[in-house]
């Protein structure tokens, strides 16, 4: 092993031993130097544009809920058969992107994939920020959301209790559960962190800051011994709630009667897709983020890899999902079950269901290929398509379902208002001006587990022959 | 604080005079123990307290942000006679609807009017009333009424108008009415036609003149060929065997709402063997009785002269010799008909003397009439299916026609036009309103004075609606009956029959007027008894006499014959519309955006055309979208005069025929202004009703159509994708004829998926085999789709109309949805129609997903919905297989006074002071972001239960609950009641082999159930075209719908499958 810091992580040749996660000859300090240094430093004007971009976002979200609640739930494009529209299909788009930071956080940890801890914050970040983007929308789509807390099982003088069959309650509690253990998840894994950063900390306002945060971190053995305790016992809870959440939201649909709803192939089909559109979210937002912050020796093209691989496999499951479920809506001989199918593909919507194939199904296959897997280009652009594609499919399952269901007396077409598409690029402001924010004031990457996977910390470093 | 807080009013004892312990409750934010208390074993009292003294503290710091109206309850010093608070109360009227009188029963909640229904005891009503008549209670609350008399404008004083009637009155005694004119419309009213001629033998040189889209003009003419003065009045009941020529006499013609009833009563088979009546339409239109019809034709307005004529022909060969000129008859053929089909409907009608009866439409010319009636004669049926009932006291006037030529020749001075709109509904030919100007003196006396002639008058007199005045009419059948009112004028308004009495001098009221008709013949008691029972004079006209065909031959002679419709010489007709009629109900919400029963068109008329019309003239099959649904323009043009409105494509139609629906493009108010395009410019006197050598071109430009329903599209073309055939087959309409169903009884059940074992996700909330348990069924082989139904149940359930720009998006709120369904070729389909409202489904799918348990179950069986527990999630509705809930997506009965303030609920729904009267107040005003949906009109049904529980042992009797749509059905197609009573009706009905549950492979056990159509199609004709429908066994009308390339749907024929056990 040549002196010369390793710059290509990605193209290793393994028997050269197992390729390094993070390159470019790293040390400790030099570590804990470029991850605080988005923190220390001054706004970037990239940075400050793109903020007022995502606050003028959040504005307008902010403002538009305000018209729905002044107007009523009119003011979107819903009509009788499609009672559910593109609030639903954001409410699940946003929970779906939320799954590949917990997938990220606490499976790949239980798993031991160390190259988690390079994303891992990010994405945590990630979940957090999209949950509560996805939270915001079964809020405002009730009709009477001055009402909505009839939801909550809440003690009342007319003895009245939700409907505990209604998989909307499930939703409630599955989704909020979530919400509360990825933010807790999330803030556990900081408080090492904040205390560098409190350490760190030159103003007596930052010290105070992020030293209320650090809950008194102080890196003795008892904390790490403590801290390390609860993060498992988090990743522990945290992992089930990956195949949880998504299933239940999937409920949503699979335990109506309506065709094109109503199948069992689901939980497993959305939890597959939403780890999908959650990886292809981290890769959108860590392109940016580790050539903005000038990381691309600890994100690496070999976390991209990793990443793009995984995409490849949730997509060919989707893919598989979606051939699936055509082939039951012909074996199962029910002629409306095999109709909701022919609609989709054929119908108005048509051009929904081919978007959503070429994105979910065809793009990722370009995978296959490492040039591909490693081109940060392609890579984006294919993260893109993803997100696109995963938005499609929700708008497929939901818009095509109920547009043409079992009396064609009923049928009907669905056609967005200028709040519906206010409203999802709206949320992507609340979105981004959240991420944005998070890259401003906390680290966004795991500097102390980072640390523990670079190669000084082999307590055998030194015998190796290393510096 | 309880001191500052000591109400005057008061809801319990306990907040009237707390106690001191309460007292001492309330004062303390937190009660000791109020966190350790379980709540579910906390007594109510102990209950309240707590949350009271929650409350008062919340109530300080919520009482300046809650706004709420004042409001004040009085109760009643001395209760008013008969009255019992919250109890409505009924009074028998009547009142012409659409020119034709009928009894009805008005509910008065509280002295207001809110709904009308038909009255059991008036021969033409049978307790069944229209869609129109449902709707014409809401024209009295219509905020856009006229409510003062006004002059050129300017708002006026009934004084001022009782100074100038006086003032002609005066004038017309010194000249003897001398340039004095009057344009009434048709009213068969004693009083009314008494009062005409007073004026005309006070008033000798007076003019009375007479137009009105609805009087049944060629009818009457038909009767005069034939040396009767009188109108044919049909006895359906009598028939087995009818043929009807153009004529919606089950729809929205005539006595359609008696003529449904007895035609319902010929075809209401209870077992496999049971006779029918048949039906034979020949239309150039598709009506409802089309859709009816066993056997149906297309022909052209024109070519109805050709097939009565062939029609004789083939009945001469049947041995029945028609006394008619049948070589002059024949000069009326220019195209040949289908010779086989006429051959064989006469010999049907030949072969059911006496119990057969040929109909022909009121738009057609007396001629044919004339000639029918000798059909009628010949076949045995007058007399038996048909009578000619002697008219009389009906006053001679002229035509509009004469009054406009009077008016330009300036020989009419003053020019009262009482009812009726002539500046809107005149031909073409005739300028109105340029005549008018030439006249001194115009008072118009109508509702609305936004009115077209209205507007170019002198004078507008605010009109009393029917529900403000007295009168009394004379209905088809010689019954007369008072016109009761129900409310003192609520604003400044007089009745014609005031204005009648004015212009004579005298200041009458119209409850003088008809008293002084009927003094000598009723009083006291005998008087009050025509009042209660609705009908004053129960005997029959005398029969006009006897047809002498000798006029008619006359008449037959001097017939042209006429162009044969074709490609370049296209047919444009003119209808009166089957809601608005002539535009009188323009300014009425419920019909306006009451979907149209064959095209579903709501708010707007359109060029109607078939689909090989339409391709002729490059119209684009399917409509545009942009947002919402845009059609192509045309511009049709008749004798140097054109419009311009949408073209809508319907299947159905007579080839190279247009329709133009009359009574739209009005602008009297803000519901009628933009609702359409007005035609009466492309009619001329000559031709009102029908005219050759259109033309029709597209013009750019596209227009957004309201239609609640699609065409076409039920599933994939059969031969484009035959892999997928199978997946437009839906079992939801079944249909089977006669023969069939005879023969294979349990066909229908076939018919459907069958599934072999049903389980249950969840138990049964209830044992729903105890207790009275509510179902109901619908008789698909009477319903007519006439949509009577969807209004009454709009009227008692206060659903709100959502204007034109929320139906197109799909956001109409009616709770009963006529569906309609065609199938067979899509220029000449069969129509089948199913309503279909909430089914009161057992395992409802709707109750197990609503997260806040909103929609539950009663204990007799009914799925209710809580409205103040519902959040709006509108997961219900996704769930439910038949799509029959409805959202609230805005406010729809937002207060007035609220809107005013705010101009960012402008365009809510508003609803003013005196539409607020017209709303039930047994049934919850629903607020914007809640679900509803059919309730089985749960407000009646609980009213029976107490008044069972009150006078009886608790159980209601069969037939003690009638919900809405049932009472006012014409059909009696819907039944409800005790289903777990093997006795009662519905029970009865439900064991019947036809009747089906929709969807019952969904295991959702709905408690409305379905009544497979049966068809009686003629043998002979069945043996030669047996493609017209499906297998031997009986047919599902699946996808009862027109394929794109006109494919129909294909029999599910599951005769072979096993049984299951």
């Amino acid at each position: 092993m040549s002196d010369k810091p390793i710059t290509d992580n990605a193209n290793y040749d393994p028997l050269d031993g197992r390729a390094p996660l993070i390159i470019g000859g790293h040390d400790f300090h030099s570590l804990t130097e470029a991850t605080s240094k988005p923190l220390e430093s001054k706004a970037t004007t990239a940075w400050k544009i793109i903020f007022s971009i995502s606050l003028c976002g959040l504005a307008l979200y902010l403002g538009l809920i305000g018209w729905l609640v002044w107007k009523g739930t009119g003011v979107w494009g819903l009509n009788n058969p499609v009672a559910w529209g593109w609030a639903i299909i954001n409410f699940v788009f946003w929970v779906g992107i939320g799954h590949a930071g917990t997938l990220i956080s606490a499976v790949l940890y239980l798993f031991r994939q160390k190259w988690r801890t390079s994303i891992n914050r990010s994405a945590e970040a990630m979940t957090v920020f999209a949950v509560v983007c996805a939270l915001s929308f079964p809020g405002i789509h009730v009709g009477r959301l001055w009402n909505a807390y009839f939801l909550f099982p809440f003690p009342n003088q007319m003895d009245l209790w939700p409907n505990f069959r209604s998989p909307l309650l499930w939703d409630v509690f599955a989704v909020g559960i979530y919400g509360l253990t990825s933010l807790l998840f999330w803030y556990v894994g900081l408080i090492p962190d904040l205390a560098t950063i409190r350490d760190r900390a030159t103003t007596r306002g930052r010290q105070i800051a992020y030293g209320i945060f650090s809950l008194g971190w102080r890196g003795s053995f008892r904390h790490w011994w403590n801290y390390e305790k609860a993060y498992m016992c988090l990743a522990g809870l945290a992992t089930p709630l990956v195949l949880s959440v998504h299933s239940i939201v999937s409920f949503d649909f699979a335990v109506s009667n309506l065709p094109g709803w109503h199948t069992t192939i689901f939980p497993p089909y959305f939890v597959a897709g939403a780890v999908f559109s959650g990886f292809a979210m981290v890769i959108t937002l860590m392109v940016i983020v580790h050539k903005a912050f000038g990381m691309e020796n600890i994100i690496t093209m070999r976390h991209f890899e990793n990443m793009s691989k995984i995409i490849l496999l949730t997509g060919t499951i989707v893919g598989y999902a979606y051939g699936m479920e055509f082939f039951i809506a012909w074996y199962s001989g029910s002629e409306y079950e095999a109709f909701a199918f022919y609609n989709r593909a054929s119908g108005p919507y048509a051009w929904g269901y081919w978007i959503m194939i070429s994105c979910n199904v065809l793009s990722p296959q370009i995978f296959w290929f490492k040039k591909c897997r490693t081109n940060l280009v392609v890579l984006f652009i294919v993260s893109i398509f993803v997100n696109i594609g995963m938005w499609f499919e929700r708008f497929v399952i939901v818009i095509t379902s109920l547009h043409r269901d079992f009396l064609p007396s009923s049928w009907d077409y669905f056609s967005p208002t200028w709040v519906d598409i206010g409203m999802l690029i709206g949320s992507f402001g609340l979105f981004m001006t959240l991420f944005c924010l998070f890259c401003r004031y906390l680290p966004v990457v795991a500097t102390s587990e980072v640390k523990a996977v670079l190669p000084q910390a082999d307590p055998h470093y030194d015998e190796k022959g290393g510096h | 604080m309880i001191e500052k807080n000591k109400m005057t009013e008061w809801r319990s004892l306990e907040t009237r005079d707390p106690d001191a312990e309460l007292s001492a409750e309330l004062l303390n934010e937190f009660p000791e123990g109020a966190a350790e208390e379980s709540l579910t074993t906390t007594s109510r009292r102990e209950f309240m307290g707590v949350m009271g003294a929650g409350m008062a503290v919340g109530a300080g710091m919520m009482s300046g942000c809650v706004r709420k109206p004042v409001e004040h309850i009085y109760p009643y010093s001395n209760r008013p006679e008969h009255t019992i608070p919250g109890r409505p109360k009924y009074f028998a009227t009547s009142i012409p609807v659409g020119g034709v009188v009928s009894g009805f029963l008005i509910e008065s909640h509280d002295g207001r009017p809110t709904k009308l229904e038909g009255n059991p005891d008036h021969p033409t009503s049978l307790g069944a009333a229209s869609a129109q008549a449902q709707a014409s209670v809401l024209d009295l609350y219509d905020p856009e009424r006229a409510t003062t008399p006004s002059t050129s404008g300017v708002e006026s004083t009934l004084a001022d108008v009782d100074t100038l009637l006086a003032g002609i009155a005066a004038k017309a005694v010194g000249n003897k009415g001398e340039g004095l004119a009057l344009l009434v419309e048709s009213r068969p009213s004693p009083t009314y036609e008494r009062l005409l001629g007073v004026v005309k033998s006070t008033y000798p040189m007076a003019a009375i003149y007479r137009d009105d889209a609805t009087e049944r003009v060629n009818a009457r003419a038909g009767m005069a060929l034939m040396g009767l003065t009188g109108l044919p009045f049909l006895h359906v009941d009598q028939a087995t065997t009818i043929l009807a020529i153009d004529s919606d006499f089950i729809g929205y013609e005539g006595e359609a709402v008696v003529n449904a009833r007895h035609f319902a009563d010929g075809r209401r088979v209870v077992k496999p063997g049971d006779s029918m009546n048949r039906l034979y339409v020949i239309e150039p239109t598709f009506s409802i009785t089309g859709a009816m019809a066993d056997h149906r034709q297309r022909c052209a307005s024109s070519d109805v002269g050709g097939f009565v004529s062939s029609l004789v022909a083939a009945l001469a060969k049947h041995g029945v010799t028609v006394d008619l000129d049948v070589a002059a008859l024949a000069t009326q053929k220019v195209r040949d008909f289908d010779e086989k089909w006429i051959a064989d409907l006469a010999g049907d009608l030949a072969g059911a003397t006496g119990q057969s009866l040929v109909v022909i439409g009121e738009r057609h010319p007396a001629v044919l009439h004339a000639a029918v009636a000798v059909i009628n004669d010949a076949l045995g049926g007058t007399g038996k299916t048909v009578s000619y009932l002697a008219e009389s006291g009906v006053t001679e006037a002229g035509t509009l026609s004469d009054l406009v030529s009077g008016m330009n020749a300036s020989k009419v001075d003053t020019l009262v036009v009482l009812g009726g709109n002539p500046v809107y509904t005149a031909t073409g030919d005739l300028d109105v309103k340029t005549a008018m100007a030439k006249v001194a003196t115009t008072i118009v006396v109508s509702s609305y004075a936004k009115d077209e002639t209205a507007a170019v008058a002198t004078w507008h007199v605010a009109a009393s609606h029917y529900l403000e005045s007295w009168g009394d009419w004379t209905a088809s059948d010689g019954t007369v009956s008072v016109q009761q009112p129900l409310i003192a004028p609520i604003f400044k308004t007089r009745s014609e029959l005031e204005i009648l009495s004015a212009l004579l001098g005298k200041s009458a009221t119209s409850h003088e007027l008809v008293v002084e008709t009927w003094e000598d013949r009723l009083s006291g008691k005998t008087w009050r008894k025509a009042l209660h029972d609705g009908v004053a004079v129960a005997a029959k006209r005398a029969p006009a006499g006897t047809l002498a065909s000798a006029g008619l031959n006359k008449a037959l002679a001097g017939l042209k014959t006429p162009t044969a419709v074709s490609a370049t010489n296209l047919e444009v007709n003119f209808v009166l519309d089957t809601k608005l009629v002539d535009g009188r109900n323009a300014n009425n919400g419920w019909l306006q955006e009451l979907p149209d029963s064959m095209t579903k068109l709501t708010w707007d008329n359109a060029a109607l055309m078939n689909v090989k019309t339409a391709g002729r003239l490059g119209i684009n099959k399917t409509p545009k979208r942009s947002g919402v649904k845009t059609y192509d323009m045309v511009e049709v043009s008749v004798a140097g005069r054109s419009v311009k409105l949408a073209a809508f494509i319907s299947p159905g139609l007579a080839d190279d025929t247009i329709f133009l629906n009359l009574g739209y493009g009005r602008t009297n108010g803000d519901i009628a202004t933009g609702a359409g395009v007005a035609v009466n410019v492309l009619r001329t006197q000559a031709a009102s009703a029908f005219a050759g050598g259109a033309t029709v071109k597209t013009v750019s430009g596209r227009y957004p159509l309201a239609s609640t329903q699609d065409h076409w599209f039920m599933g994939p073309d059969p031969d484009e994708s035959p892999l997928f055939a199978e997946l437009g087959e839906r079992p939801l309409v079944r249909e089977i004829t006669q023969d069939d169903y005879e023969k294979h009884p349990d066909a229908i059940d076939h018919m459907g998926v069958h599934t072999p074992h049903q389980e249950n996700l969840w138990p049964d909330v209830q044992d729903y085999s105890k207790g009275q348990q509510w179902g109901m069924t619908i008789d698909l082989n009477s319903c007519t789709g006439c949509n009577a139904c969807a209004i009454a149940c709009q009227s008692e359930n206060n659903i709100s109309i959502v204007r034109k720009e929320r139906v197109l998006k799909g956001r109409e709120m009616h709770w009963i949805r006529m569906d309609r369904y065609y199938r067979g070729e899509p220029d000449n389909p069969t129509a089948v129609f199913q309503p279909m409202a909430c089914v009161h489904c057992e395992n409802a799918p709707c109750e197990a997903v609503c997260p806040v348990g909103a929609t539950a179950h009663s204990p007799d069986g009914m799925n209710d919905m809580v409205y103040n527990r519902c959040v709006g999630t509108r997961y219900c509705s996704n769930n439910c297989p038949y799509k029959v809930r409805r959202f609230n997506y805005f406010a729809y009965n937002r207060d007035e006074t609220v809107t005013s303030v705010n101009p960012f609920l402008a365009d809510d729904e508003k609803l003013s002071e005196i539409q607020k009267m017209q709303k039930n107040p047994d049934v919850t005003i629903r607020f914007r972001g809640v679900m509803e949906k059919c309730t089985y009109c749960v407000q009646r049904v609980n009213q029976a239960k107490i008044e069972a529980k009150v006078t009886g042992d608790g159980v209601v009797k069969d037939g003690d609950i009638v919900p809405a749509c049932q009472q006012t059905c014409p059909a009696g197609a819907i039944v409800f009641g005790d289903q777990n009573d093997p006795t009662s009706r519905v029970s009865i009905l439900k064991k019947q082999a036809r009747d089906y549950e929709v969807l019952g492979e969904l295991n959702n056990r709905a408690r409305t159930t379905y009544l497979a159509r049966l068809r009686n199609p003629n043998p002979a004709i069945e043996k030669r075209s047996p493609s017209s429908h499906g297998g031997d066994h009986g047919e599902a009308v699946a996808a009862a719908h027109v394929g794109d390339a006109g494919h129909g749907t294909h029999a599910v024929d599951q005769h072979t499958e096993e049984k299951h056990d």
